[in-house]
């Protein structure tokens, strides 16, 4: 029982990162945007759901959970989740607007320096998100009264797996649409794209923005999952990781995104095992970031040999042939 | 058939010390087919960048019927009626063959993202108009059995009848071509060539710089001869052709 | 009175130890064309391998000198292994394999030596005494040492002929390697003095922070990234100018802005310098 409550936790968690490798999609798939700053989007809509959805101060349900956080607006949770979406949409509408006419690895850094920066102000401005300490006590949706505690991961799952599909849906209709179209184009070559009246940095901008949509949707959904919100959740590591499961399960591919985040996960999670090898059991007893830190070291490795040898990834882009001569009208 | 199209007034431009483009004006006749022809060197390439907006010039005017060009960006000037083709063809690789063509439809209502979700009927319309574009396309540049494969496997003579075919469907007003025929084949040159003439019949302008000698003096009504940034000499195919200084100009330099 | 002089002192030691840092980023930049993630690292091996060579009974400087060399060949080993192969795959792989290198190495650090700052073992030294003020060695130490090892890195490529061979290489690298001044050598010596200076740049860093933790390399990157990117990228005296307006940036921000934010102000520049400027301030050659 225990394990099953763990495995459906795992994929949730899987699931979540796969919305965020959608995000990603959108922003390095469609308009080929290098953005190593993802987690600020994911951070900015996790705080925001939080934030929203936490019991106002003074309330019954403010006390119950300790008292401790005065900002809370105690909107429902449907409602937090659309603002998370919002919040990363309009950090990512900020950062893109003054990095859309980068080239690649200054919009890199650049991305990566402004992640660090949202980062920053998260931890030092701690009467907004009580910095080191965190918040604990993140409304949990439909627990409690309609579910309770053992059927509630499998409740979690659901919803989620909801949420991944919608997302999905929408991903992969936007590629194929004219607009991810002409988003293709401009990723595959500038000059040609412009030269045949693409607007390449709106087009570019829009993707980014749609991006950082989805990753403060993740971040919404990933919060209310835990029941509690730090910042130190939410580290560079973890752009990384959605790097990573983006390139792994193929980069042009909205499917591939969200199937590169599952198999991520069973790899890292596999590595959970190491702990209990016999010949490294002296190491990490010496050692608590022994196994954690392996697990990064693997994930290094990952990167560098998913980029050299298997740079395609899992699913390839799909090439799209001309419509069939008898279908009228509903090309679009 | 009579006025000018386009109109390139004093356009001049200069890399560190170096003058690529100096103080170059010449007119592009409506319906015409017009060469540019010049040694390597002569400033060709940089005066169709400074045309299409890729480099800003230092001074000069381009006109496009009415409207002022320079200091627009590329994709503004793209969708005032100026198509190009590259000389290297920039193709999408990752794109199929029929994507290519499709994503050169400009003023496409749909490329939105709220139309891409929830089309208008409009934004349909306009897919169908351009799909029906596309296909015909694909038969005048004889390419319909590759449409569904990806156009990074299509050979160098193949990639530039595509990208031809990617610049006319935005049915531009005058068509810049960098070099069609370079480095493709004698067959394939006169199928480009023959394409090219259709165009003139369909009404389009093009300025084409070339230097197959054959090509220009079959298909050109005018020429003008660029030489170390400056317009050397313009005319009629044959009087350029036996104009001294241009003899002397290919004769002193590469061709 | 002593208390600014020290707030100096030590301001100018952080900004010493960028303005090194940034030069040996330079020179790489200068040879690959890319901005490599994992430069940070080899501070961090500089600082635990000296830290390692103390431990065997050598003195720090002549630790901190083993620490160099053995960086300088790790940094051409890793230069060899992971970037040369794919040099011609485009920005993403190379930005991405240097994110994953710095992956690596850094944890490796962490699994050798765990998470916990070590205290770096500097020996107790006695501040100066000039009349009424207090100097503080150690400080002053750093700063003297980034000034010699940044001069000798300037006669280096001013006057001798590997040097002038490592600007033309910076220059045009299409152009040096055509007309064979590139040499397998060549790079090899850029790498190595790259990283054996980051290295030195850790153990400086150490110094000045008086402890060592594994992440202390990839803190510090972003920082030491603003002021290559403000200076001129691959230009290494255009580094140590983008070291001393970074280095002023982080102080003056601390002092007047707001004291938690500390690096956050190099972000910042960095930012501002991407957006306005992103050429640097001087020309991004030798």
């Amino acid at each position: 029982m225990a394990l099953t409550a763990f495995l459906v936790g795992l994929l949730t968690l899987a699931l979540i990162y796969g919305v965020l490798a959608l995000g990603l999609h959108l922003q390095f798939g469609l308009a080929g945007m290098l953005n190593f700053g993802h987690v600020a989007f994911f951070a900015v809509g996790a705080f925001t759901s939080a934030l929203l959805s936490l019991p106002p101060a003074g309330s019954e349900a403010y006390l119950a959970i300790g008292g401790q956080y005065q900002l809370g607006f105690g909107l429902p949770v449907p409602l937090a989740f659309l603002a998370a979406g919002l919040a990363g949409g309009l950090l990512a509408l900020l950062i893109g607007s003054t990095s859309v006419r980068l080239s690649s690895h200054y919009l890199a850094v650049a991305t990566f320096a402004m992640a660090e920066i949202v980062r920053s102000v998260l931890t030092n401005e701690a009467w907004l998100t009580r910095g080191q300490f965190g918040i604990l006590g993140v409304p949990q949706p439909l627990r409690g009264e309609v579910f309770g505690a053992a059927s509630y991961p499998y409740v979690y799952l659901a919803l989620t797996v909801v949420v991944v599909a919608l997302m999905l849906a929408l991903s992969v209709r936007l590629t194929a649409s004219p607009f991810g179209r002409a988003l293709r184009a401009v990723r595959e070559d500038e000059t040609a794209a412009r030269a045949l009246g693409k607007p390449s940095p709106g087009l570019k901008l829009r993707a980014f923005a749609l991006g950082g949509v989805v990753a403060g949707l993740a971040g919404s959904l990933w919060t209310h999952s835990l029941g509690i919100i730090h910042v130190g959740q939410f580290v560079p590591i973890i752009t990384f990781q959605v790097w990573l499961a983006l390139l792994l399960g193929g980069r042009g591919n909205p499917v591939g995104a969200v199937l590169g985040a599952v198999v991520l996960m069973a790899i890292t999670e596999g590595t959970r095992f190491l702990d209990s090898v016999p010949f490294l059991e002296p190491l990490t007893r010496r050692n608590p970031s022994f196994v954690p830190s392996l697990r990064y070291v693997i994930i290094g490795l990952l990167l560098i040999a998913v980029v050299r040898f298997f740079p395609r990834g899992i699913l390839p882009e799909r090439l799209r042939p001309p419509p069939v001569e008898d279908r009228r009208g509903d090309t679009a | 058939m009579s006025e000018p199209l386009l109109s390139l007034v004093d356009l001049a431009r200069s890399f560190g010390g170096l003058r690529a483009v100096n103080g170059v004006s010449f007119d592009v006749l409506r319906g015409s087919v017009t060469g540019l022809i010049g040694p390597n060197g002569a400033g060709k390439s940089t005066l169709f960048d400074l045309v299409t907006g890729v480099t800003r010039p230092d001074r000069g005017s381009v006109r496009l019927a009415d409207v002022e060009l320079v200091g627009k960006a590329p994709d503004v000037i793209a969708r005032a009626g100026l198509g190009r083709t590259f000389q290297t063809p920039r193709i999408f690789p990752a794109m199929s063959v029929w994507e290519n063509l499709m994503a050169g439809g400009d003023r496409h209502p749909g490329e939105t993202v709220t139309r891409s979700l929830f089309p208008t009927r409009r934004s349909r319309e306009r897919e169908h108009e351009l799909s029906g574009r596309a296909k015909e396309l694909l038969t005048f540049l004889g390419l319909e059995h590759l449409a569904s494969g990806s156009a990074a496997e299509l050979s160098g003579g193949q990639r530039k009848l595509l990208t031809l075919g990617r610049a006319l469907m935005m049915e531009p007003a005058i068509l810049l071509l960098d070099e069609p025929a370079a480095g493709v084949n004698q067959t394939l040159t006169r199928t480009l060539m023959d394409r090219i003439a259709d165009l003139r019949a369909r009404g389009v302008t093009v300025l084409v710089v070339e230097h197959d000698m054959d090509l220009i003096m079959q298909l050109c009504d005018h020429v003008v001869v660029m030489h170390q940034g400056e317009v050397l000499a313009q005319g009629t195919p044959g009087s350029v052709q036996r104009d001294e200084r241009v003899i002397e100009a290919y004769l002193g330099g590469a061709v | 009175m002593s208390a600014l002089l020290q707030t100096l002192i030590f301001g100018l030691a952080t900004g010493a130890v960028i303005s090194l840092s940034a030069v040996g980023l330079s020179l790489s930049y200068g040879v690959t064309r890319f901005i490599n993630f994992s430069y940070g690292e080899l501070l961090t091996l500089g600082a635990y391998l000296t830290l390692v060579a103390v431990s065997f009974g050598l003195s720090l400087p002549l630790a901190t000198l083993v620490g160099m060399v053995v960086v300088g060949v790790v940094g051409v080993l890793l230069a060899r292994l992971f970037f040369d192969p794919i040099l011609s795959r485009g920005f993403l792989a190379l930005l991405v394999t240097s994110v994953g290198l710095a992956f690596v190495l850094q944890n490796f650090v962490r699994m050798s030596f765990g998470s916990t700052p070590t205290r770096f073992p500097l020996p107790l030294m006695r501040p100066w005494r000039l009349g009424e003020l207090i100097v503080p060695k150690v400080p002053v130490l750093v700063i003297a040492i980034a000034l010699v090892t940044m001069l000798g890195v300037h006669l280096l490529l001013r006057f001798t002929r590997m040097g002038k061979m490592m600007r033309a290489t910076s220059d045009n690298a299409a152009l040096a390697r055509a007309s064979g001044i590139v040499t397998a050598r060549v790079l090899a010596t850029t790498w190595f003095l790259s990283a054996a200076i980051a290295a030195l740049g850790g153990v400086l860093l150490g110094m000045t922070q008086l402890s060592l933790q594994p992440i202390m390399g990839w803190s510090f990157l972003l920082v030491v990234f603003a002021a290559v990117l403000l200076g001129g990228i691959g230009n290494p005296y255009g580094a140590m100018l983008g070291a001393l307006i970074v280095g002023l940036g982080i102080e003056l921000g601390v002092a007047y802005i707001a004291p938690d934010y500390g690096y956050a102000f190099a972000f910042a520049l960095l930012v501002v310098v991407l957006l306005v400027r992103p050429s640097g301030l001087l020309k991004g050659t030798f």
